[in-house]
């Protein structure tokens, strides 16, 4: 399964909802997930504390090469991509870093091919730009991500009509920074024009900012795992974002300690 | 998740408590109820609307048949509460004693699995105070969901915190939690 993750505007949590998503499904233990960026400059770096190797030995030239050579299957791409946690590889492809063509190929390769279960890919770059309109032609499912702003709900809806032709079928919206205070999220859901079924939220938590400025987003996820205070409402999301993906994936994703 | 809670007693004081920290926790709630007082809840003084991300119901009568008058289905929600009515597919029952105990509720708490809450008693119970009803005045006025008494946290996580699979310690955080 390929997820797309788009947003409308800049500064609205896509990274976080892409981290969230891919965290969520490699600690299910469920499934393998890849996690990449199309774009100029990756925060997942920051964010997740996840850069590549000094010794370049990783890096997506060698990897663009491989591919060309056909040196290795699908599979073998998780050996060249640094594991995060358990489950959840990245692939660094960011423009601002390596070649376009480079980027281009690898990125076109491992959405082609089934490297993993699940690939996500967080897409940074203008709807018109080539590349994000194949990554958006290979991918499953493509989750707006939005903002509870009656602002940035209309600009999604408006995204929505625009790009009519590539996001009718796959669209789900995510609502990220989201309070019960502001509305609910059928009326938002309501507002872009998406089934709320295909909605998914994120609460607005402090503790994501803490821990992205630290370089450690996924100790949040550990918090939520256990239904810690300070993680309560990420439990929900998270369990949310797995019906989803369990839906369509077609297999039975758990999240959290068990009953025994 | 289903609850189903009755008895002759003013069940607000309980299902505020359970509102506050189903809110806490992020989940989507659908509230079933036979009591009008509920309108001042929903803009418009409706019958039908949302508060916060509970979906409130009020008809004059609560069944399981009901859902199908709202355009939402069961898996829409996480957790639905069947405020004066027991059904049969309830994961948990609870049964508000009261003053005066109805024979048929006592019938019903006796036939099936459920927790018991005694309000306005003073042996085992938890006695009515003014500012129970304050507390709820306050959430049905200004739409600000606040705790109704540390008491009825205290009571309500010794038997739901097993359920809900956390801990007392964490219910009653959030319960008490002050955005």
């Amino acid at each position: 399964m390929k997820i797309a993750v788009i947003s409308t505007d800049c500064e609205l949590g896509r990274a976080t909802v892409s981290a969230t998503i891919a965290h969520a499904i490699a600690k299910s233990g469920g499934a393998d997930v890849l996690l990449t960026y199309a774009g100029e400059v990756s925060p997942f770096n920051k964010i997740l504390n996840c850069e590549s190797d000094d010794t370049g030995t990783r890096s997506i030239s060698l990897i663009s090469k491989l591919i060309q050579s056909n040196s290795f299957g699908p599979e073998g791409i998780r050996n060249y991509c640094p594991k995060i946690v358990p489950n959840l590889y990245y692939l660094d492809t960011t423009l601002g870093v390596y070649k376009r063509e480079e980027v281009e190929s690898s990125l076109e390769y491992v959405l082609n091919n089934s490297a993993t279960d699940v690939v996500i890919c967080d897409v940074s770059l203008s709807m018109d730009d080539e590349l994000t309109t194949t990554i958006l032609e290979y991918s499953d499912v493509i989750i707006l991500v939005t903002n509870p702003g009656l602002k940035y709900l209309e600009n999604a809806r408006r995204l929505l009509e625009d790009y009519d032709a590539i996001l009718k079928e796959k669209c789900a919206l995510f609502i990220n920074r989201y309070s019960e205070d502001i509305s609910s999220t059928r009326a938002m859901a309501a507002t872009v024009g998406i089934e709320h079924r295909n909605t998914c939220k994120l609460h607005y938590n402090p503790y994501f900012v803490t821990f992205s400025n630290k370089g450690d987003l996924s100790k949040i996820y550990d918090l939520a795992y256990v239904k810690d205070i300070r993680a309560l409402s990420l439990f929900a999301d998270i369990k949310e974002i797995l019906s989803f993906v369990s839906a369509r994936i077609g297999r039975k994703l758990k999240w959290g300690v068990q009953k025994e | 998740m289903v609850f189903n809670i009755f008895g002759k007693a003013d069940r607000r004081l309980i299902i505020y408590t359970l509102l506050k920290y189903f809110t806490a926790a992020g989940n989507d709630v659908l509230l079933m109820t036979d009591n009008p007082q509920y309108k001042r809840l929903i803009d418009g003084g409706l019958s039908f609307g949302e508060f916060k991300n509970t979906y409130i119901f009020i008809d004059s009568e609560v069944n399981k048949e009901t859902i199908t008058d709202i355009s939402y289905t069961s898996n829409d929600f996480d957790i639905i509460i069947y405020d004066g009515c027991v059904t049969d597919d309830a994961d948990i029952r609870i049964f508000i004693e009261g003053l005066v105990v109805d024979e048929y509720d006592a019938y019903l708490a006796n036939s099936n699995e459920c927790f018991k809450i005694q309000i306005g008693k003073k042996v085992g119970g938890i006695p009515f105070k003014g500012f129970q009803y304050l507390n709820a005045e306050m959430i049905e006025s200004y739409h600000q969901l606040i705790e109704i008494d540390p008491a009825i946290t205290n009571k309500i996580a010794g038997f739901l915190a097993g359920p809900l699979a956390i801990s007392e310690r964490t219910f009653r955080k959030a319960v008490a939690k002050v955005k």
